[in-house]
C-alpha cells in the first residue's frame, strides 16, 4: 500500500495543477498580512473604540496570533475550493485522459487503488493546511511578534500567549479534519465523473449550497443542520473559546469522521461497480 | 504450460450496455502458443471483449478463466501474467517516457532498474526519447511505449487493441514481425484485435469473427481461407480455348471479367491448382494466375 501511496503522490506532485493551492495560499496570506501591516493598527483601534471606554487594552494587540485568527478566518472559504481542485481530479482526470485504464490493467486490486489514491489526496490535504499554518503563523509572527490574543467567539475571549501554541495546533489539525471531508467529497463525486470539471464544480456547488443551509437560522434549515458537514467547518473557533467544550468538539470532529467514512464508502461502491469503457 | 491447454475460456458471456447487447453469448477459447485475431465490424464487441478479459468491466454473465483462474476472483493473480494495450495508448503526459515504465513497472510489483527501463525503451525504439515529456510524443511513439509497457513485466499473454493504430508503415512491419517473433521465438500467446483484416492474416494463426456481440465464425486462419471463395486474376494467350475449359469442365467457377485474355474468376482455393492442370493439358500458355486470397473478402461474405 505505501508503495501505491507514493506513486499517487509522486504523479500528484509532479502536476503544476496540485501547486496552485500553494501559490494561492502563500499570496492571499501575503497580501493580507501587507494590508495589516499598513492599516491593521487604525483598523484595530477603530474596533476598540468602544471596549477602551470601559477596559484598558495594553500589549501589542495587533500581534501574529491575531492576524494568523484572520487568515484563518477568511480563509476557510477558500482553501477548499483550492483542495476540490486536485482532489476532485484524482479518479475523473484520469478516466478523463484514458490512464486508468492502464492502472486497471496492472496487477492491482481495485480497492487498494482506491484507497492508495484517496490517502494521497488525505495527504495533499494535510500538507495544504500544514502549509497555510505555517504561512500565516510563521510570517505572522515574523511581520507582527507575538502577544495575547483578543477574539470574539460567543463573547469577547482575551487567550493568554502562553495558551494559544496549543490551541492553534488544534484549531489547525480540526481545519485539516474539516477540509478532508471536503476532499473525501470531491474524491466521491471524482469516482462518478469521467471528467475532472464535473466533480471540482459540483464540489464548490455542494459547499455553497450546504453553507448557506448551515448559516441561516431558519426553521426547515434548522432541522438538517446537524446532518451537514458544513455546519461544522468553523468549529475551529471553538478552541478560542475561553473553555473549550470538549464534548461539543468531540461530536463535531466524529460527525466529520463520519462524513469522510460515507463519503469514501461510496467512492469504493461506485469505483468497484464502475465499468470503464473510457 | 502445454500448447494445446487453453490459456483463456469464455463461456456463455453475456454484456449490456443499457438496451446495448454488447456481447451475446460469446464461447471462445484460446490455445496457448497461438496469435488469436478478433475481427469484426465498428460496435461488433470487441473492444468489449478485450476489456471483459482484463476486468475493466464486468460481465452481466458467464465466466471468464484465465490460465485456468477464473478472472472473477483471481484478478491480480492473472494480471501478473498478462501485458495490454487497450484501445489508444495513454499515459501521463507531464513525465517522462522513463518515468512512465518505471512508475507501471512498480504496480507491477517489478523494481525496475534503469538499464532494464533503457532496454525496454531501446526495444521500442524511443530510448533517445527516454527522458522527453510523454506530450512531446507522436502518436506512433506513443504506439510503441505502448507495446514496450505492455512487455515490461515480461507477461505470457499479450492481449492488444489494434497495436498498429498510428504507426507508420515501417512502424507497422516492425510491430507485426515483433509480435510474430514473440509468438515463434518466446512462445507467447497473443490476442489482438485489429480493423485491418489484412494484419490479423498476416499475423494471426487463429481467428474469431464477430457480429452484433456474437460469433459468427471461430477457427485456424489457414483453414477459413481454405474455405472461402478466392478471386484469381488469369492471364492467357488463348482466351477461346480457356472459355471453352471454364464453361465445359470447371463451370462452379464464375467468370467476373473477362478482357483480351485477362480473366477476373470467383473460385474456391482448391480449384486453383485444377484451373492450372486443365489449362496447360490443353495447350494453354498460362502467363499468370494469382489467387487474390483475402480474408477481406470473406469476413465480408460471413458477416
Amino acid at each position: 500500500m505505501l508503495t501505491l501511496v507514493w506513486i499517487e503522490l509522486q504523479k500528484l506532485f509532479c502536476r503544476s495543477r496540485s501547486y496552485i493551492a500553494f501559490i494561492a495560499i502563500g499570496l492571499i496570506v501575503g497580501v493580507i498580512e501587507w494590508g495589516l501591516r499598513l492599516e491593521g493598527r487604525q483598523v484595530l483601534e477603530l474596533l476598540m473604540q468602544n471596549l477602551q471606554e470601559a477596559f484598558l487594552l495594553q500589549g501589542n494587540l495587533l500581534n501574529g496570533y491575531l492576524v494568523t485568527y484572520l487568515v484563518l478566518n477568511s480563509l476557510w472559504l477558500h482553501v477548499p475550493i483550492l483542495i476540490a481542485l486536485v482532489t476532485g481530479d484524482l479518479v475523473a482526470g484520469e478516466a478523463q485522459t484514458g490512464t486508468m485504464r492502464l492502472l486497471l490493467t496492472r496487477p492491482v486490486g481495485r480497492l487498494r487503488l482506491l484507497t492508495a489514491k484517496y490517502l494521497a489526496g488525505l495527504l495533499y490535504t494535510a500538507l495544504v493546511v500544514a502549509f497555510l499554518a505555517l504561512t500565516s503563523w510563521g510570517m505572522g509572527r515574523l511581520c507582527f511578534g507575538t502577544g495575547d490574543l483578543i477574539v470574539f467567539y460567543q463573547t469577547m475571549n482575551i487567550v493568554p500567549e502562553a495558551d494559544l501554541p496549543w490551541r492553534f495546533a488544534a484549531a489547525f489539525a480540526y481545519g485539516g479534519l474539516s477540509m478532508s471531508v471536503v476532499a473525501s467529497l470531491a474524491f466521491f463525486l471524482s469516482t462518478l465523473a469521467n471528467h475532472s470539471l464535473g466533480p471540482i464544480i459540483t464540489t464548490v456547488a455542494i459547499l455553497i449550497g450546504c453553507t448557506i443551509i448551515s448559516t441561516f437560522e431558519v426553521g426547515m434549515f434548522r432541522t438538517v443542520q446537524p446532518f451537514l458537514f458544513t455546519t461544522y467547518l468553523s468549529k475551529w473557533q471553538g478552541f478560542f473559546a475561553f473553555e473549550v467544550q470538549g464534548e461539543d468538539m468531540g461530536l463535531a470532529i466524529a460527525i466529520l469522521v463520519g462524513h469522510m467514512a460515507v463519503f469514501f464508502g461510496g467512492a469504493a461502491g461506485v469505483f468497484l461497480r464502475k465499468d470503464w469503457t473510457t | 504450460m502445454s500448447t494445446n491447454a487453453s490459456i483463456i475460456e469464455m463461456r456463455a458471456l453475456q454484456k449490456w450496455y443499457g438496451r446495448i447487447h454488447a456481447v451475446n453469448g460469446i464461447h471462445l477459447q484460446v490455445r496457448t502458443g497461438t496469435v488469436y485475431g478478433v475481427l469484426g465490424p465498428n460496435g461488433s464487441g470487441k473492444s468489449t471483449l478485450l476489456r471483459l478479459l482484463l476486468g475493466l468491466v464486468r460481465p452481466d454473465a458467464g465466466t471468464i478463466t484465465l490460465f485456468g483462474l477464473p478472472l472473477a476472483t483471481h484478478r491480480d493473480r492473472i494480471l501478473r501474467r498478462v501485458g495490454a494495450l487497450i484501445e489508444k495508448p495513454d499515459f501521463y503526459e507531464y513525465l517522462s517516457a522513463y518515468h512512465n515504465l518505471a512508475l507501471l513497472g512498480r504496480l507491477s510489483g517489478l523494481r525496475l532498474d534503469r538499464q532494464q527501463i533503457m532496454a525496454s525503451l531501446d526495444q521500442a525504439g524511443l530510448a533517445a526519447r527516454a527522458h522527453s515529456k510523454v506530450k512531446t510524443f507522436s502518436q506512433g511513439m506513443r504506439q510503441r511505449l505502448g507495446i514496450a509497457q505492455a512487455l515490461l513485466h515480461d507477461p505470457e499473454l499479450l492481449i492488444l487493441d489494434e497495436p498498429t493504430n498510428g504507426l507508420d508503415p515501417q512502424g507497422v512491419a516492425d510491430v507485426r514481425a515483433l509480435i510474430v517473433r514473440l509468438n515463434q521465438e518466446h512462445g507467447k500467446t497473443v490476442l489482438l484485435s485489429s480493423h485491418l483484416l489484412q494484419e490479423i492474416e498476416v499475423v494471426a494463426t487463429h481467428v474469431v469473427v464477430l457480429h452484433q456481440g456474437q460469433t459468427v465464425v471461430e477457427g485456424a486462419v489457414y483453414d477459413l481461407l481454405q474455405c472461402a471463395q478466392v478471386r484469381v486474376r488469369l492471364l492467357v494467350d488463348e482466351p477461346q480455348v480457356t472459355r471453352r475449359i471454364l464453361a465445359e469442365i470447371m463451370e462452379t467457377v464464375q467468370v467476373l471479367e473477362e478482357n483480351n485474355g485477362h480473366f477476373v474468376l470467383s473460385m474456391s482455393v482448391e480449384q486453383v491448382p485444377l484451373l492450372n492442370r486443365h489449362l496447360v493439358g490443353a495447350g494453354v500458355t498460362v502467363r499468370a494466375l494469382v489467387p487474390m486470397r483475402s480474408l477481406e473478402a470473406y469476413f465480408l461474405s460471413i458477416t
